[in-house]
């Protein structure tokens, strides 16, 4: 019994991590006009960041193709007999409708479960990292699968974003919020908790943003794991975890780049934090 | 032989012969027709009590606020439907026979109608009169008496903070007098009552400094004065010209100067089918189109209703992000009453905002902030109680917030709270726009009701706020002479600054605000500023305070030329 797991590309993890932890990222793609690149594969964050200033038109993204995980799931066939399938919230993303319908269109004795991580960037990515660690260590789908079940539901991630600009043009935010959030310099605080964003607070300036993103740690009590994610915004990651590592020693803390295709969606100047609550094991 | 300076009740009345001076009782027409003309007697001299006004910016408007009370109050009762639950017959005329039936419907009228702070005063005054006569036919000089005393009982129980020298102390006077007269006819009884109310009305200076330093008397006290003088003339005879209004007038004089209401629009229906933007994105593409808005489903179908005035807008986005099915939208003029009824069936849980604001700018930010009703009103327009329940009752959610975002709209709002059946209806008590603008940034619809009433009064207390205007006539205030078309600077109600330029004005305001480092300054400039005006301005102000973020929104707020917020 070989336990393999799959994820994709908006887990956010460090690739040598990924590599260690024998992971396997189906790419999402991201769309500059009719150019397709795979996230994180044909483009790394400072150069899609580049690209973007430069682009006459902003880039869309899709999720990964049924044909690409059914591709994936064949090859690890040959070396595993179980698969742990995890992925971006099916409320905020396609891509695991196009895992659940490639199994579907499996013919193989593969076992695969696809899950819904009901998370974002390192939200999935710590559950991702965690159930990873038990398949190196020997556990069977079905225990890494009830791990899953527990952990899922306390995972929070949180995201404020440098400027509108990006939501309205994704939908997410009328033409007006964009307007008048520009003009007070609004910045919202969105929290993504069972799979779907929810707002959680909008206060003037950066700095509140990230002193209120330091108010929720402290108030989350005791914590696992907290990432940090940043869209060409470094500095104020650091500067956010620096100020956060006092009141969490212990706790395992990840600054990561948002990966391309969160990118898009946020703009630069996104700045994350995913909280995973309990006591450090 | 000197003769006493005692009132004589009779003294004043023209045509001794009159049949209602000696009448004992008041029956409804005749009650009916004695409000009318003290409705109209009030009107002709509403300017006289505006002009009482002691701010030295337009304020409240007493007067108006006063006279259209009155006006909804008559309203109501021309409406009243002919058979009431009393079994009271009504008369040929549509009136109710029965005084207590009328003077139901007048306090039910008054207190939907009710604008500001007096007209909130004087609607809680007929409602305690109305409380004090249920089951009374007709009423006597002792009736009236009883009515004015639980009148002005009712009133004062219901102001947070009871200030002397104001309409409630005028109503006392009054209702004392009455129940001195009150073996007299109702003519004596109203007659002894506006004799004390003048006198007392005239005594206001000596109990509120303010009065006395402008020179002026009570306007909410000039107004009662007015009404009971109205009534006691009628009753007396004495103007052949007030008699002649009569309530079917001034009902149509009320229902022509209603159509200020701002379209309702379109009653906008739809599905989306395989939607591929979450409900979240369609909501907030929603909210930007109109009100009243509701977006429920799943993932493979979602139902939109809005009220729009450009449907068409709504399904194209629709198309944009899956398939339109069942798509319909109604005129809603004719049919708002039922639509409202729709929503709340649709509607699951939650909390929304009905904010009241004026000007272009401060709608759409308060609209694009999440506010889900806009009351248009403000400093000399203050919203009546009905129309902000009206709004309240519109918006399908079941807990409503409240931001009349100004001192005097503060009462008709807490008025709502009782009214709106079925609704949690929690008012934030913002005296200013910026006040509204931080509460409603604290609002999330997703939180619970207590948490969001927490926050928002947090975020209420957190920010500090100002005006600047001109001064519309010459004033004293806190002390200081103001110049008519001097800039001055408030804060808190208080004089902060005088100068003969806006600039110096704002600027003297942020440095009495005070301005800490790391600061968000924001100046909403007003209609009668031009954009170039107000960035130098805030050039100004962030050379001063170069610590703080300096913003500037362009508000279109009438009367004052600059509200500032430093949080």
């Amino acid at each position: 019994m070989t336990l393999r797991i799959v994820t994709d590309s908006t887990c956010d993890l460090p690739p040598d991590l990924l590599r260690d932890l024998n992971v396997t990222v189906v790419p999402c793609n991201l769309h500059f006009g009719t150019d397709v690149l795979r996230d994180s594969v044909d483009i790394t964050p400072p150069q899609f960041y580049q690209r973007l200033a430069s682009a006459k038109a902003l880039p869309t993204t899709s999720q990964p193709s049924v044909g690409l995980f059914l591709e994936t799931y064949r090859r690890l066939a040959g070396e595993a007999t179980e698969v742990l399938s995890l992925h971006i919230s099916q409320k905020l993303s396609g891509t695991h409708a196009s895992a659940v319908q490639a199994v579907a269109e499996l013919a193989s004795p593969l076992r695969v479960q696809v899950v819904d991580s009901t998370q974002v960037s390192l939200g999935l990515g710590f559950l991702v990292r965690e159930a990873a660690r038990m398949a190196r260590d020997g556990a069977t789908l079905g225990q890494a699968h009830a791990f899953l079940r527990d952990a899922i539901p306390a995972m929070r991630s949180y995201v404020t974003v440098d400027t509108l600009g990006y939501l309205v043009r994704g939908g997410r935010a009328s033409r007006m919020q964009g307007f008048f959030a520009g003009m007070l310099d609004i910045k919202p605080i969105i929290v993504v908790r069972d799979g779907e964003t929810h707002p959680a607070g909008r206060v003037r300036s950066r700095r509140r943003a990230m002193q209120s993103f330091q108010e929720i740690a402290a108030q989350a009590g005791k914590l696992r794991a907290l990432g940090f994610m940043q869209a060409a915004c470094l500095a104020d990651a650091a500067a956010l975890a620096d100020s956060c590592s006092s009141i969490f020693p212990r706790a395992d803390m990840l600054i990561r780049e948002f990966t391309p295709v969160m990118g898009a969606h946020l703009g630069p100047g996104a700045l994350g934090m995913a909280l995973w609550p309990g006591s450090p094991p | 032989m000197p003769t006493s300076p005692q009132k004589k009740p009779t003294s004043r009345a023209a045509n001794p012969g009159a049949p209602t001076l000696r009448a004992a009782v008041l029956d409804a027409p005749a009650l009916l027709s004695a409000l009318a003309a003290a409705a109209a007697h009030l009107e002709r001299h509403v300017e006289a009590v505006n002009a009482l006004n002691v701010f030295p910016v337009p304020d409240g408007d007493t007067g108006t606020n006063m006279s259209l009370t009155m006006r909804a109050a008559l309203e109501e009762v021309a409406k009243q439907s002919p058979a009431p639950a009393s079994g009271a017959p009504p008369t040929a005329s549509g009136v109710p026979a029965h005084a207590g039936v009328l003077l139901e419907g007048l306090a039910r009228g008054a207190l939907m109608g009710a604008r500001g702070n007096s007209g909130v005063i004087l609607s809680q005054i007929l409602r305690g009169f109305a409380k004090s006569a249920p089951d009374m036919a007709t009423l006597n000089g002792d009736a009236i008496a009883a009515g004015l005393q639980a009148g002005y009982d009712q009133a004062y129980r219901m102001v947070p903070s009871p200030v002397e020298g104001t309409i409630l102390t005028v109503a006392r006077d009054a209702a004392a007098a009455a129940r001195a007269a009150v073996l007299g006819t109702p003519a004596a009884v109203f007659d002894a009552a506006a004799s004390a109310a003048i006198t007392s009305v005239a005594r206001t200076p000596d109990l509120l400094p303010i009065l006395k330093e402008n020179g002026v008397v009570d306007a909410g006290g000039q107004g009662f004065f007015l009404l009971l003088e109205g009534m006691a003339m009628h009753l007396a005879g004495r103007d052949p010209a007030l008699a002649a209004v009569t309530p079917a007038v001034v009902a149509r004089a009320y229902a022509a100067s209603s159509d200020h209401d701002a379209p309702y629009g379109y009653c906008t229906e739809f599905l989306i089918e395989r939607c591929t933007v979450p409900l979240d994105g369609v909501r907030v593409r929603m909210l930007a189109l109109g009100q009243s808005v509701v977006v429920v489903g799943d993932d493979s179908l979602v139902k939109v209703h809005l009220h729009t005035p450009d449907p068409e807008v709504a399904f194209a986005y629709g198309r944009s992000v899956g398939v339109v099915a069942r798509a319909k939208a109604d005129n809603m003029d004719a049919q708002h009453r039922s639509a409202a009824a729709h929503h709340a069936t649709l509607f699951a849980a939650g909390c929304a905002v009905v904010a009241v604001a004026s000007g272009a700018g401060m709608t759409n930010l308060f609209r694009s902030l999440g506010a889900a009703a806009i009351v248009p009103g403000g400093q000399t327009m203050n919203p009546s109680t009905g129309d902000l329940l009206q709004a309240v009752l519109d918006v399908p959610a079941p807990a409503i917030f409240l931001l009349p975002n100004n001192g005097n709209i503060i009462p008709a709002a807490r008025q709502v709270q009782a009214l709106a059946p079925g609704k949690q209806v929690v008012v934030i008590p913002s005296r200013d726009l910026p006040q509204g603008v931080a509460a409603l940034m604290a609002f999330n619809y997703e939180a619970p009701v207590e948490d969001n009433g927490r926050s928002m009064a947090r975020a209420l207390a957190q920010v500090k706020t100002g005006e600047v205007t001109r001064a519309v006539r010459p004033a004293l205030l806190d002390g200081r002479r103001v110049a008519q078309g001097q800039a001055i600077a408030l804060a808190g109600g208080a004089l902060v600054a005088a100068s003969a330029r806006l600039g110096t004005a704002v600027l003297a305001l942020l440095r009495h605000l005070g301005v800490d480092e790391g600061d968000a300054v924001t100046l909403y400039y007003g209609a009668d500023v031009t954009a170039a005006a107000a960035h130098r301005i805030a050039g100004r102000a962030a050379k001063e305070f170069p610590h703080a973020q300096v913003h500037i929104v362009a508000g279109g707020q009438p009367h004052y030329h600059y509200l500032a917020a430093v949080e």
